[in-house]
This record gives structure tokens, sequence and C-alpha cells, in this order.
């Protein structure tokens, strides 16, 4: 069999990360408590978002509504079939918001869902939010942004903002559970302790009132995952709208706060004192942690930007790099990951540096720290969300689960990755990881 | 008119596709899956299931060019040649989608033509997901499309039974079939791998504990192999199993064997069920169905009620707690189900997951058996559960049953 021949069905191979725009919609829809999200969509669909998300503190399906829509039913009126399910759970439930989502199936018979979606406004309290759902193109970061964009929209920016607080834009909040709550809370922490204050956080697990009272940040803080529309919030928001990489190690975490603390006008002294303290602790337990990992190997599969972070955390800890997949496909690619690397940290990354850009899984399966035979394995620490592979490597392989989507691992304890608590807890996982093999 | 529950029955409605991959996703085998559709639709499968590979499944990724070019079926036939050459599977399972059928892409004929010159046999499913259908079906074609896949039909073997649709058990069942000279040929259900199903044609009889959830499946082995369907009650409970065994066992004309072998088995179980059937006589059980789409065989079967009497048994006061529409035309549709179904017992509706708190909120009840996602919904209105689908099969599984509802109800005590 030719190497071509291969190539060409790779085309139809089904990526390590295929979801699509629908499914960062519904994860977006999942952060926001009071939210509910009305699917205009096949009864198949459901189960696009609903059961990718694995969270022990908030069931993923019980904010979703849906229209059922049949064949039947997208020749005859779906206009009325989502005005019923609309007015009705806006009644039943007093969302914050309504988000809508519709197929490009549904799209395709010429229904127009933005004129829907205008003719029901007025009848709602609460801002109907639409976001197209391509199902051909774009990935989930496609769909959280352009969420968070249309969220964005019904903000009142002309309202004065209140000197020293930060918005931030593009964290992907996937579930409620302490590894999520856990970055929000350190972040906060980072802000507060240089005496600036939280505002509205796209997305936290914050309520629709709190994020639509952005208008009382003084400066966006825009996280990679919100990037693309980086440009286009500042000029909408009229505030400085800063473009960061993940606060992820102790660099990459300075760089973040240093940057937030000069657009918010934050005590310069009070920043560098914090930098300083937090700085200077975190790097005596990295030191440790340097001198148990040795000279292991990180094995890194994640979106862009979090695996930029992860990698320069790694990089920090004196790990070695070989291979990197990137499980995304909106966020840059390698280009990007070794930009935000450069970005995040000093440390020199490897010549050799191996970079799949959401490859699939047999590509993945064929990567020397994936090997069956444990004699031709290149030892690793393997930093990924839930990835398929088979059951004998499951137990033998080092793996920190982080990221999305995260099925086996479960979080009731603080387990940031982000800021300075979460380079140490991280950091940790990466050790318990690593004494498997002790 | 057709209403959306007609063919549901008392379950969701589902989509066939999605269910299709649920259900290929968890069964183990070297065959592949073709969805043609868009990207998005790869996203039915679920993924994170220790040891199954989404490496089986390919999408023809359609794009707006090629569906505006009218060039889908291309596609299809190109990814359906590739997939035989490069991975040469034992069978390639080819699904449309709503995207598909909309522009009226024939994959059946395609998938026949790209299979002409393959020495993998291709089938293909018209499976939109616009044309929605049930749980039930799901389950049925799902086993459908697994026995196709058997190339060789050996004889039925004598005295020996087809489990299909069951959990499995820690043994027990098929020592005590074994005990009364009755062979297991095979017992399946939604975990067993393709190769388990390709025997099914050596049983000589077929065991459900639904007819209605294999109705294409029996249509085909009966046409094929010819043996029979036996329709059994589930092995819950002492009077479910006893009952279970007895029914096999008559048809093999061996009850009084089986009898013996009861009689030895089922003394500590029957003695404690008695015991405990007496103490719970009269608490308050809410039985919820309607709420998760699983494409579980013993949990779908027989609309989701096949366990009922192993909670009566026990001396529960069953209420029927229906997730869906409350219309009253729906309230007459359960009621004639249930009449039809000869199951006496109230039902309460609620319409989705956030109303089951309340509804649970009405009645004083003792203990929920529901889906073990809502435990969220559960946990305000201080009703203590058990999982949907965690009652065990058999005698010893009866035993470990009482346990599981006695450490349940200990918490409604403290």
């Amino acid at each position: 069999m030719s190497e071509r021949t291969e190539d060409r069905l790779r085309e139809f191979r089904i990526p390590m990360m295929n979801h699509a725009r629908y499914f960062g919609v519904f994860m977006a829809s999942h952060s926001i408590p009071d939210s509910i999200l009305v699917l205009h969509k096949g009864t198949g669909c459901k189960m696009k978002g609903s059961t990718h998300i694995s969270d022990l503190f908030h069931e993923s399906f019980s904010q979703i509504c849906w229209t059922e829509v049949s064949g039947v039913d997208i020749l005859t009126d779906s206009h009325a079939m989502i005005e019923d399910t609309v007015l009705t759970n806006y009644e039943r439930r007093r969302p914050g918001l309504i988000a809508l989502a519709t197929s490009s199936v549904i799209e395709l018979t010429g229904f127009d869902m933005r004129e829907s979606v205008e003719l029901l406004q007025p009848k709602v309290g609460c801002p109907l939010v639409f976001v197209p759902t391509s199902g051909y193109e774009g990935d989930m970061y496609d769909g959280l942004a352009d969420f968070t964009r249309a969220l964005a929209g019904f903000v009142d920016w002309t309202l004065e903002p209140e000197p020293g607080t930060v918005n931030i834009f593009g964290y992907p909040f996937e579930r409620y559970e302490m590894d999520h709550g856990a970055n929000i809370r350190e972040l906060k922490r980072l802000v507060e302790a240089i005496g600036l204050h939280p505002g509205a956080w796209f997305l936290s697990g914050q309520r629709a009132g709190q994020l639509l009272s952005a208008h009382k940040g003084a400066v966006n803080s825009v996280l990679p995952y919100f990037n693309k529309y980086r440009k286009e919030l500042e000029e909408t928001s009229g505030r400085p709208a800063l473009a960061g990489d993940l606060p992820m190690g102790i660099a990459g975490t300075t760089k973040w706060l240093n940057n937030i603390a000069a657009a918010a006008g934050a005590d310069p002294d009070k920043t560098g004192t914090f930098i300083k303290n937090e700085t200077a602790r975190v790097r005596i337990l990295l030191d440790i942690a340097k001198r148990f990992l040795g000279e292991s190997t990180a094995c890194i599969i994640q979106p862009t930007p979090l695996a930029a972070g992860c990698a320069a955390l790694a990089l920090e800890l004196g790990m070695d790099l070989k291979n990197i997949v990137l499980l995304d496909s909106s966020l840059g690619g390698a280009d990007e990951f070794l930009r935000a690397l450069s970005r995040l940290t000093a440390e020199n990354s490897p010549d050799d540096l191996n970079i799949l850009e959401n490859p699939s899984w047999d590509k993945v399966a064929g990567l020397p720290e994936f090997h069956e035979d444990k004699n031709k394995r290149l030892p690793a620490i393997i930093i990924s969300p839930t990835i398929e592979m088979k059951k004998q490597l499951i137990f033998e392989l080092n793996i920190v689960e982080l990221g999305s989507p995260s099925y086996y691992k479960h979080m009731i304890y603080p387990a940031p990755c982000l800021g300075y608590e979460g380079t140490v807890a991280l950091t940790q996982r990466i050790m318990n990881a690593a004494s498997f093999r002790h | 008119m057709r209403r959306k529950y007609d063919h549901a029955k008392l379950s969701q409605s589902a989509c066939l596709l999605e269910g299709l991959c649920i259900c290929l996703m968890r069964t183990g085998g070297d065959f592949a899956v073709i969805i043609h559709s868009y990207p998005d639709c790869a996203n039915v499968l679920p993924r994170g299931i220790p040891g199954q590979l989404p490496g089986r499944f390919f999408c023809t990724n359609l794009r707006e060019s090629d569906v505006m070019a009218g060039t889908t079926t291309d596609r299809l036939s190109e990814c359906i040649k590739l997939v035989a050459e490069v991975e040469n599977p034992v069978a390639i399972y080819v699904f449309g989608s709503c995207l598909s059928e909309l522009i009226g892409d024939d994959i059946e004929s395609v998938a026949a033509a790209a299979a002409g010159s393959l020495s993998t046999p291709v089938i293909a499913v018209t499976s939109s997901g616009l044309d929605d259908t049930s749980q039930k079906r799901v389950i049925d074609r799902h086993a459908e499309l697994m026995y196709c896949a058997a190339q060789n039909k050996p004889d039925p073997q004598p005295l020996t039974v087809n489990l299909i649709g069951l959990a499995w058990d820690d043994g027990e069942i098929e020592e005590i079939l074994a005990g009364a000279g009755i062979g297991v040929n095979v017992h399946l259900n939604e975990k067993s791998p393709l190769s388990d199903w390709c025997r099914l044609p050596a049983g000589a009889l077929n065991v459900v504990i639904d007819k209605d959830l294999y109705s294409n499946l029996m249509e085909k082995i009966k046409k094929e192999v010819g043996t029979p369907f036996m329709e059994v009650p589930i092995p819950t409970g002492v009077a479910g199993t006893d009952s279970f065994f007895m029914k096999i066992a008559g048809h093999f004309k061996r009850r009084s064997e089986m009898k013996a072998v009861i009689d030895e088995n089922r003394k500590e179980a029957a003695d404690a069920l008695s015991a405990k059937a007496a103490d719970w006589k009269g608490l308050k059980l809410a039985y919820n169905i309607g709420t998760e789409r699983n494409y579980v065989p013993y949990i779908t079967a027989k609309n989701g009620l096949c366990e009922v009497n192993s909670f009566r048994e026990l001396g529960f006061d069953v209420t029927l707690l229906i997730q869906g529409s409350p219309e009253a035309d729906r309230v007459l549709f359960i009621s004639r189900l249930l009449d039809e179904m000869k199951i006496t017992a109230d039902f309460d509706i609620f319409v989705d997951n956030v109303s089951m708190t309340p509804a649970l909120r009405k009645k004083a009840y003792d203990l929920v058996y529901c889906v073990g996602a809502m435990a969220e919904m559960v946990s305000p209105a201080k009703v203590p559960m058990i999982a949907l689908g965690s009652l065990l099969t058999g005698y010893r599984g009866c035993l470990r049953n009482l346990a599981l509802i006695e450490n349940a109800l200990a918490d409604r005590r403290e």
C-alpha cells in the first residue's frame, strides 16, 4: 500500500479533537449557571454537547431544551417551534439569558434563525444570544469565542467603567469542579493582591447579570481563546484589550500580571513586592521538584495556548520535550505555539521538537511515548485531556489528565494550573505522575 | 397524526446515527464505521470509553462546497475504498445523516457500487436524525448489524441458548443453566464484541427479555437460521429469577432438572427477601423512566419497566416517575400503554430534568430508582436514590440488591 493511499485516508480520519463550534457554544452556556440553551436541531445533536462534558458538580444536560425538530417539522414552521420552546422555558425558568443554536442542515432549508431571534427578543426579558454553529468548519474554540463575542454584544459599554476593575475574556470554563474553580480563584487572588478588582469574567461560572455588567471593567484582559476578537472588543468597548498568553509557570504568570497591573494602573511597588514574594516562594518549591524530576521527558497534548503554558512550565522544571500535539484547528497551530512558548519562558525550546497539529488518533498512537512494547517506549509524562488508548496503556503510562475533556479525573480539591498556585499544583501533579516510575 | 412519543413510548426519541455510533463505540471488533456527513456529526461519538478506540471511525467530512457542487457521494465512494484498502476491516458500516438525507444521497447504492470490487462487506444504513427513532429500534438495528457481519452460519448446537440483552453477571446464570444440562452459546449485551455476535447462529434458542426489542434481529435469524426466540422475565429478584430459569428449562423439557438446581441455589436469597419485604412493606418508591438515552437493552426493555416487579416483590409501593410531555393526550397514551402491559401503578409526569426535584417532593418517597446522573436533582428532595441499572441478576445478585437498598434506606433514616 502506498504512503499516498494512507495520506488520502487521513482526510477521512476523525481528528483527536473533533469538537465543532456547537460544542463550544454548549460549553459556554453550561458555564453560565442561569442560562438555558435552546437547540433547534435534530434529537441526536443534543449528544454532541452534553456527553462530552463530565462535570460531577453540575450535570451538563440540565440547562438544555430543544425543539427536537424532525424532517416534517422543517418543512412546516420552525419559527413557531422555537417561539414555543423559548417562551415556555422563559416562563418556567426565568433564565438570565437564553442561548440559541441550530444546525447547518436546518439552515440549508433556508430557515433564517436570526430573523426568528429578532422577532422573539422583545417578548422575553433576557438576552437571546444566537450563535451560528456551522457543522462544516471551525472547532469548539471558535464556538466559545463566537458565543463570548455575541454575549459581549449585549453589554452597554457606554456606561462608565470603575477604575481598577479588570474583565477577563476567553477562559474556557468547562465545568464547575475544582480544577476550573481553583483557576478562577487563583486569577482573582492575583488581581486582588495588586489592589485591582475582578469584574466580569468570560467565562467563569458567573451568572448572566454579572457578565452583562462588564461595562464596569476598565481593562479587558484577553486570553488566547478570545484573541481573534481582541481588536473588535477594544473598538466596541472603548477600553484597552490586553493580549496575553495563559498565565502559566513563574515567568508566564509574572508577565500576565505585570501587563494587567500596568494597564489598570495598579501600584507598581505593591505589584513588584507581591510578584517578588510569590516568585521566591514558588521557585523554592520548583527547585525541589526539579531535583525529583531529573531530566524527565514531557509529551504535551493540549490546545495551542494550554500546550504552550504546559511546555513553558515543563522547561522551567528542567524537563525535556520531544512531542507536542496541538488539539485545535483555530488557535494558531505550531507557529503560534512556538511564539507563545518564547513569550512564556526564557528557557530554550529543544531544536528537535516535533509538533503535530490536531492529528488523528492513529498518528498519536504511533508516537514513541505510546509504543505498546514497554522496551521500545519513550518514557514520558503525558500531559493531556482524556484520550483514547488501548486498555493496557492506560495503566502503564504516566498521565496528568488536564484540560478538556476530562472523563477520568475529577476534582473536589483545588487543583489549578494557572497562576503561581497553579504552577505549584500542576508541578505536584507532574511529580505524582512521575512517582509511578520510582 | 403521529405524535413524537408514539414510537418512543415511555422513553426518549433517538437519532439512529447517534444511537448506532454510541453502540458501536462500545462494541469491540475489527470493523470500520463511516459517517457520511459534515465533521460536526462525528461529535456524536462518545469519547473516553476505556479501551475503545475511535480509530475505527471515519467521516466523509463533507464541506459546504461538496454539497453545492454535488460531489458528496464521490467522497463517500472514495472513503469506502480507502478504508477497505488501508484498514482491511471485517465489515464496513456506512451511516447516513440529516445532511445526506436532506440532499438526497442514496448511500445504499453508493455503498453497493463501492463494495462491488471489495472483499469486505459494506453495510449501509439510512440513519438520518431528522426521522427520529426510538432507543429500542437503535438497540435492534445494532444487533442486526452485528449479526449481518457473521459470514459463517454454523448449525445450532442442541441444548444451547443465546442470552441476548441481559447484563453480564458473576457466572451464576451459566452455572445454573449448566446444572440443568443447558449450555450458554453466547451471552450478548451492549458491551459484547463483534466476534461474540457472530456466534449467534450456533445457539439453539434465543432468549430475550423483550421480543419487541429485537424484532429485526428475530426476523433475520428466523429466516436465515430458523432458531426460535423466547421472551423471559428479567432475572432480578427471586420470583423473576425462578421464572427466568423455569421458562428456559420448559423449552428444553428440563423443568424437573431445573427445579432441583434452583432449589439448591435460591434458599438464602428467598429467606432474606421475605424478611426484608416484611420490613419494607408499603415504602414508597419512585421509579424513574424516560430521562436517559443509554441504549442499554436491559434498561430499555419493556419500555423501561422490567424491574418494577422486582421492587414490588420487596414490598415497595411503586409510582412511575416519567419524564416528558404532560399533555392530556400523552397522559391518556401512557394509561393505555400501562393497561396493555398489564402494569397497575400510579404515575407522575415531569417535564425535564430540573422538574424532577419538585416531582419528588410531591409525595413523601422513601426511595428513588433513577438515572445516576440525576443525583444533582434528587439531592435537594432528600430522597435516597439507587442508580438505574444497578440491580444485579440472579439469586446472588438478589442478596447484593437487598444490601444496596438497605444501605440507601439507612441514609434516609439518618
